[in-house]
């Protein structure tokens, strides 16, 4: 069994968990990123799309991509 | 009893490949791309494709990663459209939607993101079938790829949760980082166990997905916005890649050309989706793709923030500003968040501009894979390739994108309701399983790649300096066009198309 490796393994999911249990979520709570993420959620924007059809909020439509009504 | 009768169908895939037609077959086997001669196997987990695996991979002809890649493909998006075709009303959901999706978003308890847990089902049985028939097809073990592939989905799965939380998936921080990321921990610190290995299948992933992404580059599409829109992705974007290419190459000497086409390609067309095609058409080493991949997403946080700030400080219009992001941001959703940021009129233009880009990526990962069999290769090889050399050795899942392409956008523009039913197929199907492909073959990049091997692909600290040189030219050029063409030139049409 690779001790050294399953400690370092141990060590990045403690971190990771630190991070995204506790230290993301306190950011989300701060004033300027709280007002990103309720203007991007109230729009219906999905900043991580990758590709155009991933923006669920748009639709093609007359030479554009617009919000659908 | 349906997943029964799947496993059978996996296991007797297996046996197919010694069905006849492939033996009295050597004509279909070598105009599929292979040699009649040759029929070597191999299992190429070390780069996204080397030349000699390519060679090999080419000589099992049908059977090849890329013509399998193809059939599944294609066969995921028949499925969805037919299905949506055949049981629903125009404007009504595609029956896939419950069953085909990602984990949301949450923001304190990542448990939230599974409350639609029942859409997890169909990207994994739909994996699990067609990579277990095409591993058994290319006479690999079903039954070890059907062990395996539980795990790697069980990692992807924890690399979108990942993504979900809420701020960073507002900083645009995507699922491939995350996976690439979960997957790098485990190899590099337990290793990656030999039980797990037949489903570490980056290139079958990253081809399947890049084929069904086909279905999504619709070619009617590629003149919205007109002749504005035309000069601004048009005209910029492919002088951009190709002055990046050449600096890389001639000024900045940097060794990989694959590498310096991936960063270029990633920064001028549109950020990951199109690092993931011409990585695969140029056959850039994985650590290539991930070092352009972190590298985009890095700088695509900063201008998303950054540019609306600009915008308004130099009191550009939001129109003209929409353009300039739009032609210069790489990721998708960090254009539409950043246009949202000035106005709804900012975010349809940047979106609208980055959707052509998005579109150009159908037309990038052909003349890439054209260009690297013709001309790089070539050199490479020192001998003048013949039609059939070219042949053999192009990138047969490039030909399947384009297909699917093609396909989608005559099924969008002829058939009656069309592009109401392409559009759901795609939106409530065919991008889900998309995603997690490209999921999976970042957690298999991650898996097979060391830091030591990411640290040799930094060449000095060059490939930033391309990436910043390209990004720099990009912004001037993009700002001058945007705003001849949506300031002065056409001003009046564009709001009038805004009007409508």
């Amino acid at each position: 069994m690779n001790r050294r490796g399953w400690k370092s393994l141990t060590i990045c999911c403690v971190l990771g968990i630190i991070i995204w249990i506790f230290l993301l979520p306190w950011l989300a709570r701060q004033e300027h990123v709280r007002k990103m993420i309720d203007r991007n959620e109230a729009a219906g924007i999905d900043p991580s799309a990758m590709f155009y059809s991933d923006l669920e909020h748009l639709t093609y439509e007359k030479g554009f991509l617009r919000r659908s009504k | 009893m349906l997943a029964i009768q799947a496993v059978w169908v996996i296991v007797l895939a297996g046996q197919i490949r010694n069905w006849p037609i492939a033996k009295i077959s050597p004509i279909v086997c070598a105009l599929m791309g292979g040699s009649v001669l040759s029929n070597s196997d191999s299992d190429p987990i070390d780069e996204i494709t080397e030349t000699s695996e390519q060679d090999q991979d080419s000589s099992k002809g049908w059977r090849s990663e890329d013509w399998l890649a193809v059939c599944l493909g294609l066969a995921i998006l028949l499925g969805a459209f037919l299905c949506g075709w055949s049981t629903i009303e125009i404007g009504a959901d595609h029956p896939w939607k419950p069953y085909v999706g990602k984990p949301g978003s949450w923001e304190s308890n990542p448990l939230h993101s599974l409350a639609n847990w029942p859409m997890l089902i169909g990207p994994l049985m739909l994996s699990m079938l067609g990579f277990g028939i095409a591993r058994g097809l290319q006479g690999h073990s079903a039954a070890k790829f059907l062990i395996a592939f539980p795990a790697v989905f069980l990692l992807a799965s924890l690399a979108y949760i990942m993504a979900g939380q809420v701020t960073v998936k507002h900083y645009n921080l995507e699922y491939a980082l995350w996976a690439l990321v979960v997957g790098l921990v485990i190899s590099n610190t337990i290793g990656v166990a030999d039980w797990l290995r037949p489903a570490v299948l980056t290139e079958l992933y990253i081809k399947t997905g890049l084929v069904i992404l086909g279905a999504e580059v619709l070619w009617h599409r590629l003149v919205a916005l007109g002749l504005p829109g035309i000069f601004v992705a048009w005209v910029v974007t492919p002088i951009v890649l190709i002055t990046t290419y050449w600096f890389g190459t001639r000024i900045l000497k940097i060794p990989s050309r694959s590498l310096n086409m991936v960063i270029s390609a990633d920064m001028s067309v549109c950020g990951v989706s199109a690092a993931i095609a011409t990585a695969a058409s140029c056959r850039a080493k994985k650590e290539e793709l991930s070092f352009a991949i972190s590298i985009s997403l890095f700088f695509t946080v900063i201008m998303m923030v950054a540019m609306p700030l600009i915008i308004r400080y130099i009191g550009l219009s939001n129109v003209v500003g929409g353009a300039w992001m739009g032609g210069t941001i790489d990721s998708t959703g960090a254009v539409a968040a950043a246009g949202a940021s000035l106005d709804e009129v900012a975010e349809q233009t940047a979106a609208t501009v980055k959707m052509i880009q998005n579109i150009l990526i159908g037309v990038t990962a052909f003349a890439v894979a054209l260009y690297w069999v013709m001309f790089v290769e070539r050199e490479q090889n020192s001998a003048k390739p013949d039609a059939w050399e070219i042949w053999r050795r192009f990138p047969k899942f490039v030909l399947g994108f384009v297909a699917a392409s093609i396909i989608f956008t005559l099924f969008s523009n002829l058939l009656e309701g069309g592009e109401q039913l392409v559009q759901t197929t795609v939106k409530q199907a065919s991008k889900g399983v998309r995603g997690w492909f490209f999921c999976l073959a970042f957690v298999s990049i991650g898996l097979e790649s060391k830091f030591s091997d990411l640290k040799k692909h930094l060449h000095g600290g060059k490939p930033l300096v391309l990436y910043l040189c390209g990004q720099s030219l990009n912004l001037i050029l993009t700002l001058a066009m945007a705003y001849l063409m949506f300031g002065v030139i056409f001003a009046d049409y564009i709001q009038e198309m805004l009007a409508k």
